[in-house]
């Protein structure tokens, strides 16, 4: 085959990839010292300002006033104090008749009515004496 | 890939971002000399690599308060950038030397066989130069960066199938370009 002719054949694929691969596995040029220094220079210039918490605002009249009370656990005190509270003057108690009832029922029990003594009452015993008793004659 | 030795890009743009020089530093470092090398291969001039380098990364400080996660990597993001830069230039030079130079004489010789004693290096670069854009981004990316179709398709904005047909027809391209350098490349094939 004349030069001529061979060199309007392309080349083989094979060849190809080895050109390629030799260029690719070639040291690559360097990165000018001089572009970097640029490079550097724009990065700080754009980077920016590094982040900081944020400052704590001053305590308001609130903060204060929680604070004067004992904080978060004096103001828990006060909310349970308050709710109990709430609770003893709301809740409705047993009426204070069940209560003496209560008390004076075994004495109601063993307490027969006046008939019931004038009943038993031993012969020639005076009701009219009795009634003189009971009222604190 | 990144470990605790090895923070991701985005980790140190993150760093960057809240203000960390070390993390521009190393982002820099290690996205650089990359970018240089894709911008010297696509333009073949050291001035305009140099220039497309610090305005990709320009652009990346830029960008870095407003990172989204979840998209690009700032690696393939500032591919896309410089590709699409060196693209740029090398349009405004096309239509530049079109109004500057003259049209060639019936019979000159093609730039190729001009370049009798330039080693295999400059003659893949010049057969490169000849390419249509797409064709030489999609094989430097490919053949010369090593980069994955996928993240081709992502710095070119295109599908997969697309990088593989511009990467199938810049490769023959490339071989017809190269025929007459067989014997600067070293391959008698």
């Amino acid at each position: 085959m004349s030069e001529q002719k061979k060199d309007r054949q392309p080349l083989t694929e094979e060849a190809l990839d080895r050109v390629l691969s030799h260029a690719a596995a070639a040291p690559a040029d360097p990165l000018p010292n001089a572009l970097r220094s640029r490079l550097l220079a724009d990065a700080l210039a754009q980077m920016p300002a590094p982040t900081r918490p944020a400052p704590r605002p001053a305590p308001g009249r609130l903060s204060r006033l929680l604070a004067q009370l004992g904080g978060a656990s004096g103001m828990a005190g006060l909310t349970a104090a308050g709710l109990a509270g709430f609770w003893i003057g709301t809740a409705t108690p047993d009426p204070a008749g069940g209560l003496s009832g209560a008390l004076w029922q075994g004495a109601a029990l063993v307490s027969p009515s006046l008939a019931e003594w004038t009943a038993d009452a031993p012969e020639g015993f005076e009701d009219d004496l009795l009634l003189a008793l009971l009222a604190g004659d | 890939m990144s470990d605790a030795a090895s923070p991701s890009d985005e980790a140190l743009l993150r760093r960057y971002a809240a203000g960390d020089p070390e993390g521009a530093r190393l982002l820099l470092d290690r996205l650089s000399p990359r970018l240089y090398r894709l911008a010297l291969r696509l333009l073949a001039d050291r001035a305009e690599a140099e220039d497309v380098v610090q305005e990709t990364m320009l652009r990346l400080w830029q960008m870095a308060p407003d990172w989204q996660s979840g998209g690009a990597q700032p690696g393939t993001w500032a591919h896309r950038v410089a590709v699409n830069l060196a693209t740029d230039r090398l349009r405004r030079r096309r239509s530049i030397a079109l109004d500057a130079v003259a049209e060639p004489a019936d019979g000159a010789p093609a730039p190729l066989q001009v370049m009798l004693d330039a080693d295999r290096e400059t003659a893949l670069d010049m057969a490169l130069a000849e390419l249509p854009d797409r064709q030489r981004q999609a094989v430097v990316l490919r053949h010369l960066e090593g980069l994955a179709n996928p993240e081709i398709a992502e710095i070119m904005g295109v599908g997969v199938e697309a990088v593989e047909s511009l990467t199938a027809r810049g490769k023959r391209r490339l071989a017809q370009l190269l025929a007459p350098r067989r014997a600067d490349l070293g391959y008698e094939t």
